[in-house]
């Protein structure tokens, strides 16, 4: 779109593919589901995001230009407000299509959930058999047609104001969705009357929803952020300030966690619980993958073995193991163990090539769960009935189990903050500095002197026994396992943790994982936005591919790796943003 | 110079640990079959375990999901010959073939067109399953795939799962979790028929019906790539994309072309699997999509008669194998371990011979 | 795992009563394959098959057992897992005996809701386009509402936040009685509730599935 000129086919493949995202979410049912969760009480539903949410975006992206070194950046003018509304209105039209198919055929036999009920609800008609369709095909071209003028006209402002328009609904919506969290922290420290002015039937009230609009607005607007303020905190030139400055971070940081199950509830101490082992899992992952760059799609038998190695050891019902010992006991056995089924993996696939490794590490997950699963194993393994009445964590004056989330938080963090020092330790040592050259190039490793066998397999042994800790304390924390518990869902679902976070980065795993497992939940695990819960996997198939595509050094990236994956950006980003600030000082034209 | 010396030792004896570890392995293999084989025989001869009948049953079963298997390890086998990366989405190509199968034939039966004309009905399923199985690929190829060109291996990759991810759970929610029924072929073909007529080679008629369909797509497919010159450009892509981008040809068509034929390969595995197993829900493609790449290694990877050879010997270890071996050692529930078998098969190819049992064929990117 | 439970407690009653278990095995989850299992079990030359397999795995073993020399006649029993639409409307399912829980409930009505179980069905079809996928989904309903009946005659609305006594709620859970779509419902100190009533149905119209479930052979009343 060059000075004024409307490029045509862009608009409309830009609407005709926001009509389709509007459309498939309306298919798979997330539309009705979303409904029943309102975001502003009385006004905006969940659904209504998740039908919603391209549109914008699309009207902005239509107005992007590719500007190549030494073009002149082409003025903004209304014509990106016309192209957002074209973006929309096409986006609408199609969705007005797809109603009216609908409405005139049932296409349930394909699509369940095209039914009379997702058409009353989107022409907001209150009879599903009588559906009104003027009111209905105004809202359904309308709606869309205005966002996208908003995201066009996104063009038309200065950054700094197109950071507030953005920051301030998105603040709304995400307060709405974590009133969980919001509300049982305002419960905990007595300010119970002042949750029930903010939210009501599950959704932000109206007028405390514009305030917060507004305060977020200006906030996103103010030129020195809390994040720059925090930055320069943390690398204060003189070194005793900066020591200073770090304890007090830390020792913050460490009573908020610590307080952290208190503050939150039980509910969300679950949560967190079970944030923590995946989390611990993810770390040994990530030092497998991350590190030593082998990419182990099996992870999930490890934590098979611990987990069955601490039940068989502590549960009254094992079937051939009669002694019952205490769950401290089982740590040094499973600790063994996870180093045997290190080597027992890592050795026959030490000479295999990557895919190759991720293949059959994957097969030997599926071997281990299912030989767990087997009536052939049953006598030792309990079979597909698993083993039962494990008893938790005895401390003397009680026994920790699965009732007590708070504190197998604590025992979970315990274990992650060991696996981060392990990580740390592993990477500044000779061992990381040995994987990160077999990352880059084996042969040549191999020829400067490094024994790759000793680095792959120690790479599994850790990986293997972190993993297997975590079964332990799972084992405890559920107080019976199944062999279903651990399917190759799982091993997937901690790759995607690390990769998103960050490979090789701990910080990004840690990141990643409360994102992903904390907020959006595990494979059997609600996180904090319970209504995801169903379409949990398509959206992290949509987030892993998104990553992948966009950003695949992950939330926080490993530094090198950064600069390894988008070397061609980097120069011209620079540029980019040099030119952006020279046409903000000439006043955006 | 001692301590180098030593180094040299050691490592030798740490490798020789490894090989001894290896060797190990494969002693053990050879003996664990071999009891089990010994057992079997016996527990034959003295007229226990399955009769002969019910053998000649799981071989033939065996084969006919092997051909599956092989239609599937195609494409996963070219795509990693002209791309070096696991395709895991290509599971999904072949769901997406089976469940179109599904939706037409219903329509079919609903037309009537199943009773009236079984052939043209069946021709049409498998037509628009083929359609649709490449609609999918190659729209992947050209969504996540494309940009990953130069990306390290490990990128695309990861990015296939999550586009796995995506169709297997669209597919959930689009048409629904619960299992579709695919309806029966007609009478004639359930019944056992006699090949050759010897008498004793008695073949279900739809599995005899799907392995003459797969072998011809096999065959059909062997000769594109081998004699057509759209498949000399497949093998040229394949071999150097480099180069032959500077030969002239277009190297970005070739590979959508790759993905578009392993789509269609996988569709008619779709429809075959439908008609044979009557069942397709959303996660029909993913254990299959796992063993058909398992076949293609088996085989050696981006060999195209090496995917075929490897699903057949997938498809009949993991039939006869459980019983001819496991049962052979009295180990109860045998059939459970189906799997084990399908997975303990893969490990142990790629611990007797690492490139497969035709030897790989990859790119000049991806070798070494 | 519940249908290894299933088949124990067959195993149990079946040799209890004279019977001989000739083979006992299993499958996994997302088998499709049957061969090789029927085979094994065929080796044993049984007169029956009991599979409390779920769909679509037990619509895979009917599809493919009459293939298998020696379990031409073999007299086929399923359970409540399969006493749902997607495998009892398969041709093949025909002369399948099922036991589960009594299904002939649609005239049923819930006392707390007034919803009979035909109601349900068909709102439960309006919404989601296709039939409860499981046998027990009466037993589901009614225990939805007694546990808000339970939930509402407990809770305490102070200013708009509802505060629920845990305690209470499995105290209310016990002393309620009401008539559900399952039938009458009283529940004993150990939460086991009503429902006593376990059929056994025979398939004999896979192209009538509402006729099919009505053709109960054998009632059993604890």
């Amino acid at each position: 779109m060059t000075n004024g000129i409307l490029d045509v086919r862009k608009v409309i493949r830009a609407g005709l593919l926001a009509g389709l995202v509007m459309s498939f979410t309306s298919a798979i049912g997330m539309v009705e589901d979303f409904d029943r969760r309102m975001i502003i009480d009385g006004l905006f539903s969940l659904g209504f995001l998740a039908l919603l949410w391209y549109v914008p975006i699309a009207g902005y992206k239509v107005g992007d230009e590719k500007v190549l070194e030494g073009m002149e950046i082409p003025p903004k003018s209304r014509k990106h407000v016309l192209a957002g509304v074209l973006v929309g209105l096409i986006g609408g039209v199609v969705l007005l299509a797809l109603i009216l198919i609908t409405n005139a055929m049932d296409l349930r036999d394909v699509f369940i959930r095209l039914s009379p009920n997702l058409v009353a609800l989107l022409t907001f008609s209150d009879n599903p058999a009588d559906p009104n369709f003027g009111v209905g095909a105004i809202f359904l071209i309308g709606m869309p047609g205005l966002l996208g003028a908003v995201g066009g006209a996104l063009h038309l402002v200065s950054p700094r104001l197109r950071r507030q328009i953005v920051v301030a609904p998105t603040a709304i919506i995400v307060s709405a969705l974590v009133k969980d969290v919001i509300g049982q922290i305002m419960r905990t420290f007595g300010l119970d009357t002042v949750v029930r002015q903010l939210y009501r039937n599950g959704a932000v009230r109206l007028v405390p929803a514009i305030i917060g609009a507004a305060i977020a607005f200006y906030l996103a607007g103010r030129e020195r952020r809390e994040t720059s303020r925090i930055r320069e905190f943390l690398t204060h030139p003189d070194p005793k300030v900066r020591t200073r400055n770090s304890l007090i971070v830390g020792a913050g940081s460490i009573v908020v966690v610590v307080a952290a199950p208190w503050v939150l509830g039980s509910l969300l101490s679950e949560i967190l619980a079970t944030t923590g082992i995946f989390l611990l899992m993810a770390l040994g992952l990530n030092i497998v993958v991350g590190f030593a760059g082998l990419l182990d799609l099996g992870y999930v038998a490890f934590f098979a073995v611990g987990a069955y190695t601490s039940a068989v050891l502590t549960s009254p019902l094992s079937p051939f193991f009669s002694p019952e010992w205490p769950w401290w006991y089982t740590l040094p056995v499973v600790v063994v163990v996870g180093v045997f089924a290190g080597i027992m993996v890592g050795t026959p696939v030490i000479r295999l090539r990557g895919d190759y490794l991720a293949i059959v590490t994957l097969g030997f997950g599926e071997i281990v769960r299912i030989t767990f699963l087997s009536d052939a194993a049953s006598p030792w393994f309990g079979g597909a009935g698993g083993i039962r009445q494990i008893p938790g964590i005895p401390l003397g004056f009680d026994t920790i189990s699965g009732s007590d989330p708070e504190y197998i938080f604590y025992f979970a963090l315990a274990l992650v903050l060991l696996a981060a020092w392990v990580s740390y330790a592993l990477l500044n040592s000779r061992v990381g500095r040995a994987w990160t050259a077999m990352r880059e190039d084996e042969s040549v490793a191999e020829m400067m002197g490094i024994d790759t066998v000793r680095s792959k397999l120690s790479a599994f042994i850790v990986g293997a026994v972190l993993a297997a800790l975590g079964g332990a304390l799972f084992s405890a924390k559920l107080g019976s396992i199944f062999p279903t518990s651990f399917e190759l869902l799982i091993s997937i679902v901690i790759l995607v943790v690390v990769i998103v976070g960050g490979l090789g980065s701990i910080v990004g795993v840690v990141v990643g994982a409360l994102v992903l497992i904390g907020v959006l939940g595990g494979p059997r695990q609600p996180g904090l936005l319970q209504e995801f819960g169903e379409y949990k996997l398509l959206i992290y198939g949509v987030i892993l591919v998104y990553m992948m595509l966009k950003r695949p050094e992950g939330l926080v990236p490993r530094v090198r790796r950064q600069r390894e994956l988008h070397e061609d950006e980097l120069t011209q980003d620079d540029w980019f943003e040099k030119k952006g600030e020279l046409s903000e000082l000439e006043g955006g034209a | 110079m001692s301590s180098s010396t030593n180094q040299k030792l050691s490592r030798r004896l740490r490798l020789n640990w490894v090989d001894s570890f290896l060797i190990g392995v494969r002693v053990a293999a050879v003996v664990f079959i071999a009891i089990g084989l010994v057992g079997t025989i016996i527990n034959f001869a003295n007229g226990e375990g399955p009769t002969a009948v019910a053998w000649r049953d799981l071989v033939v079963g065996g084969i006919a999901q092997g051909t599956m298997y092989g239609l599937i390890a195609l494409g996963y086998s070219m795509v990693y010959g002209v791309l070096g990366f696991i395709n895991f989405a290509h599971g999904e190509v072949f769901m997406g073939g089976a469940m179109t199968a599904f939706f037409m034939a219903s329509y079919f039966v609903e037309t009537g067109l199943w009773a009236d004309s079984f052939v043209i009905a069946l021709i049409l399923v498998i037509l628009s399953s083929m359609f649709a199985s490449t609609v999918i690929a190659v729209l992947v190829e050209r969504i996540a795939y494309r940009r990953l060109r130069n990306a390290p291996r490990l990128i695309p990759l990861i990015t296939s799962i999550g586009v796995s991810f995506f169709l297997q759970y669209s597919a959930a929610f689009l048409f629904g979790i619960s299992n579709k029924s695919f309806p029966q072929p007609p009478q004639g073909l359930l019944n056992k028929v006699d090949v050759f007529g010897l008498g004793w080679l008695l073949i279900e008629g739809t599995k005899l019906l799907v392995i003459v369909i797969s072998v011809v797509s096999m065959a059909v497919l062997y000769f594109i790539v081998e004699r057509t010159k759209t498949g000399r450009s497949m093998r040229a892509v394949a071999e150097d994309k480099e180069i032959a981008g500077l030969m002239g040809i277009n190297v970005d068509r070739t590979i959508v072309t790759t993905f578009a034929v392993g789509g269609a390969m996988a569709g008619i595995a779709g429809s075959m699997w439908a008609l044979l197993f009557r069942g397709v829900s959303f996660n029909t493609g993913f254990l299959p999509g796992i063993k058909a790449f398992t076949a293609a290694v088996l085989g050696g990877v981006g060999n195209i008669v090496g995917a075929m050879l490897g699903g057949l010997l997938l498809g009949l270890f993991e039939g006869v194998g459980p019983l001819l071996i496991l049962d052979g050692w009295g180990i109860p529930g045998v059939s459970q371990l189906k799997d084990v078998v399908a997975f303990a098969a893969l490990v142990l190819v790629l611990v007797f011979r690492p490139s497969g049992l035709l030897g790989e064929r990859l790119s000049v990117e991806d070798r070494g | 795992m519940y249908t290894n439970g299933l088949s124990l407690a067959f195993q149990a009653a079946f040799e209890e009563l004279g019977g001989t278990v000739s083979v006992f095995t299993a499958i996994n989850k997302g088998d499709t394959d049957m061969t090789g299992v029927l085979t094994e079990i065929a080796a044993g030359s049984p007169d029956m098959l009991f599979t409390p397999a779920f769909p679509p795995e037990i619509n895979f073993i009917a599809q493919q057992v009459r293939g298998i020399s020696g379990m031409e006649s073999v007299t086929l029993i399923g359970a409540d897992a399969s006493l749902v639409d997607n495998f009892l409307e398969i041709p093949e399912a025909e002369g399948w005996y099922h036991s589960g829980p009594d299904t002939r409930v649609g005239s049923n009505e819930n006392s707390i809701t007034g919803v009979t179980g035909d109601q349900f069905l068909e709102a439960y079809n309006s919404q989601y386009g296709e039939a409860p996928s499981a046998a027990f989904w009466a037993h589901s309903y009614d225990a939805a509402t007694m546990l808000l009946q339970a939930i509402e005659d407990v809770a305490v609305d102070v200013d708009g936040t509802l505060y629920v006594d845990r305690q209470g709620v499995r105290d209310a859970l016990n002393s309620i009685t009401l008539d559900g779509i399952i039938g009458p419902i009283e529940c004993d100190e150990f939460g086991d509730c009503g429902g006593k009533v376990i059929t056994i149905i025979l398939n004999s119209s896979p192209n009538d599935v509402e006729a099919a479930k009505m053709n109960v052979v054998f009632a059993y009343e604890q």
